[in-house]
C-alpha cells in the first residue's frame, strides 16, 4: 500500500501584506487524507481571503462524487459566511460591493482514499484555474487536469466560487476526476501563477516536442504577459525540468513543521527575473512513496 | 477511473528557433499595454463631461431608476469612480494612488473647466487617496438578493463626487483641447513609463465650437500622446436622441445609423488594443475575434455603460 508524504509553503504577493490563497492539509488519519488549495480573487468582491480560508476549512472527509454535491455543500457554507461578514461590510461602508459582488475564489482540492486490495484512489475537485498536476519522475511526465491541458488554458478569466446569488455556480466548470496514484510520484496542488510556472519550465524542456513548441507558441501568442514570462524563463539560467523541480520541492516542509523562508525567497527571486506573474504563491506537494518490503 | 491528459515526454534546432522566436516576442511585448499599474507607476483617467443644455433631456434607466442624460452621466461617473477606489485598495488594507483622475466639464456658462466640486473645487488632477477622502455620501436604497436568492431592501452609503449639470452650449473642441495639454504634462512629469492614460468623453450631441473634422483632428491629437507602454486611449460615449440600435465597441462604422455625429465620435475613438479582448468579451458579450473595436458606445443601456466605463477606467 501506497504511503503519501505532504509538504507545503507558500508566498503572500511581493509588496503585499495580506495573503489571498489558502490552504488545507489533513493527513492526520489514513482513512481520512486530503489536502487543499483556494485562490482569493482579488478583482472581484470583498472579504476573499476570508471567503478562500473558510472554503478549504469547510471541505468534507470524503470527495465530492458530483458537482451537484459540491452545490449542495456550498449553500450553507456561503449563508452562514454572508450572515457573519454583512455587519463588517456595513462599518466599512463596503455594502454595495459586498452585495454585487460578493467574495470569490478558486477551489482545488485532493483526496485520498482507500479502494479494495490495499489500492489508493485519489480524487480531485477543481473549481478555476488552481491545478491539481501529477508528475512522474521515472517517465518524466507531466499531467494537467483536461481544462487547464495548455498554458493558454491558464489566459483570460476564470470561473470562481462565490456565496453571492448573483455570480451562480455552473455545473459544467467543476471538475471531479479520480485516478491512482503510482509509486513515486509527485502530486501538486498550486495556485495559478505558480502552476503556470511548473507547466512552462516543463515545456520548455521539451524542446524537440512538437505539441510543447506549439502550447508554446499559442500561449505567447494569446497573451503578451505569457509572451513576456515565456521569453524570461527561455533566458534564464536554469537546470532541466526535474532538478529545477527537486529544488523547488526542497523549500517545503511538512505541515505539523515551522515552515522555513527558503520558498518565499526563491520565489520572490522568480519574480524579480521575471519568471512568475505578480501574485500569491502557494504550493502542495504530495509524494507518493512505495511500500518498504 | 479517468486518466488525465498528458504532455509528451525528449533537436538543438528547435530549441534555437524557440530561443529567437522568444526574443523576438519579448520585444514585441514592449509598449504592448502591459504595464502593471502600481502606487509607484501610477497612470491617469480623464472623463470630458458635457453640461449643456440638452443634457436635461432625455432618459436613461440607470440601475432600475429613469433620469435624465446629466443625472445618469453624474451617476454613472460617481459609480466609475467609486469602483476605482474599491480597486485601488491593497488587499482592503490600504488605499494607493494607482490612478489619478480629472473630471472635465464643457458648456457650464458657455465654458470649459475642472468639474470637481466642494472640497475638490479648483483641483486639476486627484489622487484615489484625496478622491475617497473628499467623497460626499448619498443615501441609497436598493432591492438585493442574498446568497439563497431572498430578496431584501438594503440600504447603503454611495460615494458622490459630482452633481448633475446642464447649462449652454457644448465647446468640446475646448474640452478636448484642455485635455491635450494636460495629459501631455502628466507623461512628461515623470510617467513616461506608466500604463498610458485613458481618455472618456460623454456627450449628447453635436459640438458648438468645432466642425466635425476639427474633432476628429483634435482626437489625433490626445491619441497620438503616448508613454513608452502605447498610446492614449480617447474613448467616447455618444448619449443621443437619434433613434437607433444600442451599440457598443463597434468595430465598422456601418454599425452605426445615419448620423453624422455618431460617425464623428466613431472616427474620433481609439482602436482598442488587443489585450482588451478578453475583459471586452467578458464583460459585454461582444465577439472578441473583433481587431479593430473602436472605443465608442452608442444609446447603450445604462448597465452596458457602466461596465463600458469601467472597462475603460481600469475597474475591470
Amino acid at each position: 500500500m501506497l504511503g503519501f508524504e505532504f509538504m507545503w509553503a507558500n508566498a503572500v504577493k511581493p509588496r503585499e501584506t495580506i495573503m489571498q490563497d489558502a490552504r488545507f492539509i489533513a493527513a492526520h488519519q489514513l482513512h481520512c487524507r486530503y489536502a487543499a488549495v483556494a485562490d482569493g480573487a482579488g478583482g472581484m468582491g470583498v472579504f476573499v481571503d476570508k471567503w478562500a480560508q473558510k472554503l478549504v476549512n469547510a471541505l468534507p472527509d470524503m470527495p465530492f462524487a458530483t458537482p451537484a454535491h459540491l452545490a449542495d455543500w456550498l449553500l450553507p457554507i456561503a449563508i452562514d459566511f454572508f450572515e457573519t461578514h454583512e455587519p463588517e461590510a456595513e462599518q466599512k461602508k463596503l455594502t454595495e460591493l459586498f452585495w454585487d459582488e460578493g467574495s470569490a475564489a478558486t477551489l482545488c482540492a485532493l483526496w485520498l482514499n482507500y479502494a479494495e486490495q490495499e489500492r489508493t484512489l485519489a480524487t480531485y475537485c477543481i473549481y478555476g484555474d488552481s491545478p491539481c498536476m501529477r508528475y512522474q519522475p521515472n517517465i518524466g511526465q507531466l499531467m494537467m487536469p483536461p481544462h487547464l491541458s495548455r498554458l493558454s488554458d491558464f489566459s483570460g478569466r476564470t470561473n470562481l466560487l462565490n456565496w453571492s446569488a448573483y455570480h451562480q455556480f455552473k455545473p459544467d466548470c467543476c471538475h471531479i476526476h479520480s485516478f491512482e496514484p503510482v509509486a513515486g510520484e509527485i502530486i501538486l496542488l498550486a495556485s495559478d501563477a505558480l502552476a503556470q510556472l511548473v507547466l512552462t519550465r516543463y515545456l520548455l524542456s521539451q524542446p524537440d516536442k512538437p505539441e510543447c513548441v506549439s502550447q508554446l507558441q499559442q500561449a505567447a501568442a494569446a497573451s503578451g504577459l505569457h509572451r513576456q514570462l515565456i521569453a524570461a524563463n527561455q533566458k534564464a539560467d536554469l537546470p532541466d525540468f526535474e532538478n529545477w523541480l527537486h529544488n523547488l520541492l526542497q523549500t517545503l516542509t511538512p505541515p505539523n513543521q515551522t515552515e522555513s523562508p527558503l520558498f518565499k525567497e526563491l520565489l520572490y527571486d522568480y519574480y524579480q527575473q521575471g519568471l512568475i506573474d505578480d501574485d500569491d504563491y502557494t504550493l502542495i506537494a504530495i509524494h507518493a512513496v512505495a511500500p518498504v518490503v | 477511473m479517468s486518466q488525465n491528459p498528458h504532455l509528451p515526454v525528449t533537436g538543438s534546432n528547435q530549441t534555437g528557433n524557440l530561443i529567437a522566436t522568444g526574443n523576438k516576442l519579448l520585444q514585441q511585448a514592449k509598449g504592448a499595454y502591459s504595464a502593471k499599474i502600481r502606487r509607484d507607476q501610477p497612470t491617469a483617467l480623464v472623463f470630458l463631461i458635457d453640461q449643456s443644455g440638452s443634457m436635461n433631456e432625455g432618459e436613461l434607466d440607470i440601475e432600475g431608476v429613469s433620469m435624465n442624460k446629466a443625472s445618469a452621466t453624474a451617476r454613472i461617473i460617481n459609480k466609475t469612480l467609486s469602483e476605482l477606489i474599491n480597486r485601488s485598495t491593497t488587499r482592503e488594507i490600504e488605499l494607493a494612488n494607482y490612478v489619478y483622475v480629472s473630471i472635465i466639464g464643457y458648456g457650464l456658462n458657455g465654458k470649459v473647466d475642472f468639474a470637481w466640486s466642494g472640497k475638490l473645487k479648483g483641483k486639476q488632477w486627484v489622487g484615489i487617496v484625496e478622491l475617497n477622502e473628499a467623497a460626499e455620501y448619498v443615501k441609497i436604497v436598493k432591492e438585493k438578493k442574498g446568497p439563497n436568492g431572498t430578496k431584501k431592501l438594503v440600504e447603503y452609503q454611495a460615494k458622490s463626487w459630482i452633481q448633475p449639470i446642464a447649462d449652454a452650449r457644448t465647446p468640446m473642441l475646448a474640452a478636448m483641447t484642455m485635455a491635450t495639454k494636460l495629459v501631455d504634462e502628466w507623461i512628461k512629469n515623470g510617467h513616461q513609463n506608466s500604463y498610458p492614460p485613458v481618455v472618456i468623453n460623454i456627450t449628447d450631441g453635436e459640438a458648438t465650437d468645432a466642425t466635425n473634422n476639427e474633432l476628429i483632428e483634435a482626437a489625433k491629437n490626445i491619441k497620438q500622446l503616448r508613454t513608452n507602454d502605447g498610446h492614449v486611449l480617447f474613448l467616447n460615449c455618444h448619449l443621443s436622441d437619434v433613434e437607433g440600435k444600442a451599440v457598443i465597441f463597434p468595430d465598422d462604422i456601418g454599425q452605426l445609423p445615419n448620423n453624422s455625429y455618431a460617425k464623428t465620435l466613431y472616427e474620433m475613438s481609439s482602436v482598442m488594443p488587443d489585450v482588451y479582448n478578453d475583459i471586452i468579451q467578458g464583460q459585454l458579450a461582444v465577439a472578441a475575434t473583433k481587431s479593430s473595436m473602436r472605443g465608442m458606445s452608442f444609446n447603450t443601456d445604462g448597465s452596458r455603460l457602466i461596465k463600458f466605463l469601467n472597462i475603460g477606467s481600469y475597474s475591470k
